[in-house]
């Protein structure tokens, strides 16, 4: 009996990529992460939907209550329900994580990924630009910055991109270095492909990994650094139902110990099931990072 | 290239580099449209014609913006980083005055990961998988994950307020007072002046910020440490050492243990950042006279001079760190240094 080349082949070939999202499945610690942060997401999703109270509806008469039947984790000084503003919370920190550690992505792998394609003084100039902004720790510049634009979540988000983009483009245009002398990009110059296509369709592709592995294990700290602006003042301002601000309002009250527990175990919570995941995701992708 | 030149070229490089951070910062300061004056000066003397024109003058206010940086790096360069607007102080020495309380926290903080941080991460990498293990890998992910500002309040809460363990936020008892000061280090200092008393108290004080401070460089240093330990564990010499009948602690403690902590080296200026990081939130939280809680109080108050003058220092310590420890590195670990 005779067998032919393409019957002899696996049907389907198995993709690295696809690979390593079967390993992801397959870590318990990876999928708890995931677990944590739906649960939360879903949380922050369906809370104006259902009977939950107001977060910023004021009832004067049941001021610092501790925490009961009715008021779960028990009502801040102007009587506002903890619960709720805990759950309402997640509606700023989730989204804000996200959004920061995007931008720092996009804005990093196009500044690094056309600095080591183009090299020359573009690529000169825009690394000392990274240089130097990485001579500061990270948070120190971003309450330098925040500071200046002035206290709101916005600002505290430019502020912390702002500090951020420049690992990525690190990463990014090192990454390129390694991968723009492969053979198969030489081969689509020789093709007359073009400069933007080559980037585009050639090398970015093959620099995913270690961009994805570093967004996910720095979700946690975005979440982390927004809370922290928002505790000094310089992030979300009052009446906002933010973490970092309710721990920044409730400090010191320690006989009212449900002011800053509830949102500190919120954050707690939602940063460990990022780390969670950062961590299956960098051991499944980049296999030689852990 | 010998290690001195290696040095001297390191040290020249941070010059472009440093006038790059000014740069940086005097651009951040300026994007937004304040009138500087209104930063420079005291509510009072913005009456005072005099003072405007005083101010105006030697910060060059009149000329354009090139001009007024070139003005704002001559003035650094003879040490005036601006007055701050909330202590009308000189920046400069209200730096002076708040950098001993750091350094205090931050070498108590590193002692308390290091003492803690080494062991753990050696028992787990040693015998991963076991309770040690498991125990040193919640601990260094709480590490990673809790807000210090929480933490802070969570062990003020439980040993402060339920168990009056520890005192309250703050340095030292303000009924004892602080001891005459030399280095500003209070635990130092009293125990220099055989002031009993302040050492206890300063020291006792120390404790909880400490543990809070010192709670990410620990997980940072049992991570590295565990994970060194295995690798070096694996190698053929740890072999050869077993299998000429080495005591077993020998092996642990000459052969690999040694080894195990090159990589350890390399990431003080990751702890470093992460301990200024930590310092602004700790020292927010337990009232600690030090930078990190300046910085903050600047940056709420809007009082730029204060702000960019904490940022500057913060980034050329940083610098220096960083340039030390590439150093030590080429000294620890000679196959980087005939290499």
């Amino acid at each position: 009996m005779t067998v032919t080349v393409a019957e002899a082949l696996p049907k389907t070939v198995d993709s690295p990529i696809r690979r390593s999202l079967r390993s992801l499945r397959r870590n318990p610690m990876a999928m708890l992460g995931l677990v944590i942060i739906v649960f939360w997401a879903v949380a922050a999703i369906i809370a104006p939907f259902t009977p939950m109270r107001d977060p910023l509806s004021q009832t004067i008469n049941d001021r610092l209550q501790s925490p009961s039947a009715q008021y779960w984790f028990g009502t801040d000084e102007l009587g506002r329900d903890v619960f709720s503003r805990v759950i309402y919370g997640a509606r700023i920190s989730l989204p804000i994580g996200f959004v920061v550690i995007l931008f720092a992505v996009m804005m990093g792998v196009l500044v690094g990924a056309s600095a080591g394609y183009i090299g020359g003084t573009y690529d000169l100039l825009i690394m000392r630009l990274a240089d130097i902004t990485l001579a500061f720790p990270s948070i120190v510049l971003a309450l330098a910055i925040a500071a200046v634009l002035g206290p709101s979540i916005t600002n505290a988000l430019i502020a912390m991109v702002l500090v951020w983009w420049p690992e990525y483009a690190r990463l990014m245009r090192s990454q390129v270095l390694s991968v723009k002398n492969n053979e198969y990009v030489t081969a689509a110059v020789a093709l007359g492909a073009s400069r933007g296509r080559i980037l585009m369709t050639h090398i970015l592709p093959n620099t995913f990994a270690p961009v994805l592995v570093k967004a996910s294990l720095d979700a946690g700290s975005a979440i982390l650094n927004i809370a922290a602006l928002s505790f000094i003042g310089l992030g979300a301002v009052p009446p906002t139902p933010e973490w970092g601000a309710m721990i920044s309002t409730g400090r010191y009250q320690f006989y009212s110990w449900w002011l800053t527990t509830f949102p500190g175990l919120a954050i707690l919570m939602v940063v460990l099931g990022y780390n969670f995941l950062g961590e299956g995701v960098r051991d499944s992708f980049d296999p030689r990072m852990t | 290239m010998s290690l001195i030149q290696n040095l001297i070229r390191r040290l020249l490089l941070m010059i472009p580099m440093a006038i790059g951070i000014t740069l940086l910062l005097f651009v951040v300061t300026h994007i937004v449209p304040v009138n500087p004056l209104a930063v420079i000066l005291t509510e009072r003397s913005m009456d005072d014609p005099e003072a405007i024109h005083a101010a105006t003058e030697k910060w060059g206010l009149d000329e354009p913006l090139p001009v007024q940086y070139l003005v704002y790096l001559k003035n650094l360069l003879q040490g005036d980083l601006g007055t701050s607007f909330k202590t009308k102080n000189p920046v400069a020495s209200d730096l002076k005055d708040f950098l001993p309380a750091t350094i205090e926290l931050s070498i108590c903080s590193f002692i308390f990961a290091i003492l803690l941080g080494l062991p753990l991460g050696i028992i787990s990498g040693y015998k991963s998988g076991s309770f040690v293990d498991q125990v040193t890998r919640i601990i260094s992910l709480l590490g990673a994950s809790m807000p210090p500002f929480w933490s802070g309040l969570l062990v003020l809460f439980v040993f402060y307020y339920k168990l009056g363990w520890a005192p309250g936020p703050g340095r030292i008892n303000p009924r004892i007072g602080a001891p005459e000061s030399v280095t500003g280090l209070f635990v130092f200092d009293s125990l220099l002046k055989g002031n009993m008393p302040a050492f206890w108290d300063s020291l006792h004080h120390l404790v909880l910020p400490s543990i809070i401070l010192g709670w990410f460089t620990l997980a940072l240093i049992s991570r590295i440490t565990r994970s060194s330990m295995l690798e070096v564990l694996s190698q053929d010499y740890i072999r050869t050492a077993r299998a000429k009948g080495l005591a077993e602690k020998l092996v642990i403690l000459k052969h690999a243990l040694r080894n195990a902590l090159i990589p350890l080296v390399t990431l003080v200026g990751l702890a470093f950042a992460g301990l200024m990081s930590g310092a602004i939130m700790t020292e927010t939280i337990f009232s600690w006279p030090g930078i990190g809680r300046y910085a903050v109080e600047s940056a709420a108050n809007l009082d730029y001079p204060a702000i960019t003058g904490t940022t500057l220092l913060i980034a050329i310590i940083y610098m220096l760190v960083n340039i030390f420890v590439d150093m030590l590195y080429t000294i620890i670990d000679p196959r980087i240094r005939e290499g």
